[in-house]
């Protein structure tokens, strides 16, 4: 007698593991229960037992990936392999080194039939479980009462298992892997937090009404982000401790403020940099985000155009968001998110008004400064964007 | 019922008293029965209280007493006839198989030989070849009989009083070292029905079938594998034919394991009949094979000891049922 020793089917997706190691060697005895050989699907590893006394004879190798239910092995009778080439009964499978490979002995292949018990195929049939999905524990692997329960207890427990079937795909590679590295990379080595204010809109929603108003003149609908990456660059020239990155245990403070203007797209963030907005006039600032808005939604930027940036911006207001806590955009140690624009109860003096306000979300590093220097620049932004003055001299 | 403990052998001698008093149509024949106790000391008393003629010696030779016991019952009386040894089945065959068995076939129903033929079987008394065998097989080959074994005494007395009353041919068989066996037997009359089997203990795990003195070592078996977490379900056919097969298939039904004991030999033997019987009925509920548990095919040896090796015991009933609930194959 010959016992196959067939690749388990673990669950209902696996259609095939890898043999990882054989725990016996080639050709040596093994007991009944003794571990037999290691196995990995996706899920798990698990050890395969030997189900009767004999010895070990290799049809997989390790490292192989094998089809659930295609034989790994086999377990020999200890006297069949023992008996004299002149001895053998008719189904001994004692057949000489290197003759017939085992696979073709008749009734050894994976379409010979399955011992089991009456009762044990009376209960798989009741449940609809499979037998060729079974290992037996009985004499010669039978697959016996307790094989079949323990499977349509596995069942059942499985259909307990909230249903999670795979929708699609999608591989981590291209835009997505780099931004998913990008993101973890900045949250695990960034000290990085978020603070936040409030501040009453009118004068800024005021400001940039006029300057719609005047979009022919100007050559270009002024955008919020335009004004709030301006109000940015110059509060970032006085206080320049954020416009910086961390090289090699060096802080490096930069001249130029280059601000970064994240803009989703269907395939992905894309960062294009507006170089130098502390020294450029509100109105070129404001083409240069709308000519990146066009071009990224048909894909059109060029790889330069989304370097060298110092500082980002992102607007979340279109999706409704009031607040939020960006995250750094490496190497730079701020961020700076907008929120929605909306008519919220507001205090102005003692007196309860309504006004269109903004939230102001700025994430920044720890490693670099300090919460007050964080929260000052954060404060002469909120500065600027309230003062009338400041925003009618910006066009 | 208000019980006492008495012995198998005098739940038999209270039978007969019983049915000899009831029915006077009812009488006794056999060798040495009528002189003291008799052989075994089941008809004590019994010449005494209803006289010679209701309690009638034979000569030695059994088919003139089988004979003569079925004509008396086709001129409607109820005889019993006692019958020392099963083991003497061989010298009144023809009367049994051909006579006794036949008739009321033959005679196209007219006649209903309403007769008992009491015997006993077994080892245990170092009696030797001839006169310790279980042939019991022989008799549920034949058509027209009904076989019982009680193992019990309240189901030696309740059988007894059921088979005497029976219009039908009935083989009775007691063993010798079940004589001795005391268990509670009512005061007040009652029956036990032919053709029912009884659950001695109940279990779920296997089914063990044992007839006649081998059901006190099944239940004695059952007993330590039940220390081993094993509980076996104990059934006594009671009557050997008809076979309850119902109240059997129900318990494998429930345990998926059968093991059939019995003190014949193994092969062609009464445990042969009920495992086949058995196998038809319930093949997809098993989960291992139907053991049988019987006799050495040999002759029973006249020493005691070697005697035990031919038989089976209960050390044979557990080695078999652990093989089959456990792990290690069968």
């Amino acid at each position: 007698m010959n016992t196959e020793i067939r690749m388990p089917q673990l669950g209902m997706m696996m259609v095939a593991g890898t043999l990882t190691h054989w725990l016996v060697a080639d050709g040596a005895s093994v007991k009944k229960g003794e571990e037999l050989l290691e196995i990995e699907t996706d899920k798990v590893v698990q050890t395969i037992t030997a189900p009767v006394d004999g010895v070990v004879k290799y049809v997989a190798a390790e490292g192989e990936v094998v089809p659930v239910l295609q034989v790994l092995g086999y377990i020999l009778t200890v006297g069949e392999v023992a008996a004299e080439p002149g001895e053998q009964s008719p189904r001994s499978v004692a057949v000489p080194p290197s003759s017939v490979p085992l696979a073709q002995v008749p009734g050894a292949g994976p379409a010979g039939r399955i011992r089991s018990t009456p009762i044990a195929r009376r209960i798989a049939a009741l449940h609809g479980i499979d037998l060729a999905t079974l290992v037996g524990s009985g004499p010669g692997a039978r697959i016996v009462e307790a094989d079949v329960r323990a499977a349509v207890q596995k069942a059942a427990a499985l259909l307990k298992e909230p249903q999670r079937r795979v929708l699609r795909s999608i591989p981590l590679t291209g835009r997505r892997a780099v931004i998913a590295r990008r993101m973890v990379e900045s949250l695990a080595q960034r000290a990085q937090l978020t603070i936040v204010r409030e501040i009453d809109a009118t004068e800024l929603v005021k400001t940039r009404q006029a300057l719609v108003a005047r979009a022919s003149e100007l050559g270009v609908r002024v955008s919020y982000d335009a004004i709030l990456a301006k109000a940015l660059a110059t509060a970032l020239t006085e206080q320049p401790i954020l416009n910086a990155s961390i090289e090699s245990g060096v802080i490096v403070v930069w001249e130029e403020v280059n601000v970064g203007i994240a803009i989703a797209t269907p395939v992905g963030l894309v960062v294009p940099v507006v170089p130098n907005a502390h020294s450029r006039p509100l109105v070129e600032i404001a083409g240069a985000i709308e000519d990146f808005a066009t071009r990224a939604a048909n894909r059109k930027l060029l790889p330069d155009e989304m370097t060298g940036g110092t500082v980002t911006i992102t607007n979340v207001g279109l999706f409704g968001i009031d607040l939020f806590t960006p995250i750094l955009n490496p190497p730079e140690s701020a961020i700076l998110g907008l929120g929605r624009i909306a008519s919220r109860p507001f205090v102005v003096g003692e007196r309860l008004t309504v006004r269109p306000t903004l939230h102001l979300s700025l994430t920044w590093d720890h490693q670099v400064t300090d919460g007050a220097e964080a929260g000052q620049l954060l404060g002469r932004i909120a500065e600027m964007i309230g003062d009338r003055r400041y925003l009618s001299s910006l066009a | 019922m208000s019980m006492r403990e008495i012995s198998y052998l005098q739940a038999l001698n209270e039978a007969l008293h019983e049915e000899m008093a009831r029915d006077m149509d009812v009488f006794i024949m056999g060798e040495d029965i009528g002189l003291g106790k008799g052989t075994l000391g089941v008809t004590e008393g019994l010449r005494h209280e209803f006289g010679p003629e209701r309690v009638r010696n034979t000569p030695i030779s059994e088919q003139a007493l089988v004979g003569a016991a079925l004509g008396a019952a086709l001129t409607g009386c109820r005889p019993i006839v006692e019958l020392m040894f099963i083991d003497l089945l061989g010298v009144c065959m023809d009367q049994v198989a051909n006579q006794v068995a036949k008739v009321t076939y033959m005679s196209g129903g007219k006649a209903r030989p309403a007769l008992v033929i009491r015997t006993q079987e077994g080892v245990g008394l170092g009696l030797a070849a001839q006169h310790s065998q279980s042939l019991e097989a022989w008799l549920v080959h034949i058509p027209g009989l009904i076989v019982v074994a009680p193992s019990t005494p309240f189901d030696a007395k309740g059988l007894l009083k059921t088979a005497v009353r029976d219009d039908n041919p009935v083989f009775f068989i007691e063993h010798k070292l079940l004589y001795s066996l005391k268990g509670p037997v009512p005061e007040e009359e009652y029956l036990v029905p032919l053709g029912v089997a009884d659950i001695k203990r109940k279990g779920r795990d296997v089914t063990i079938v044992a007839t006649s003195h081998q059901v006190q070592y099944a239940l004695a078996a059952a007993t330590t594998l039940a220390l081993e977490g094993t509980e076996a379900e104990v059934i006594d056919p009671r009557t050997l034919n008809p076979l309850d097969v119902e109240t059997i298939a129900e318990s494998v039904r429930r345990t998926h394991r059968l093991v059939v004991v019995n003190e014949g030999c193994r092969t062609g033997g009464y445990a042969s009949e009920v495992a086949a019987t058995l196998g038809e009925h319930v093949f997809e509920y098993l989960d291992a094979p139907i053991m049988r548990v019987a006799a050495k095919d040999a002759p029973i040896p006249a020493n005691l000891q070697l005697e035990r090796e031919v038989v089976p015991k209960e050390e044979d009933i557990l080695t078999t049922v652990r093989q089959m609930v456990g792990s290690s194959g069968w």
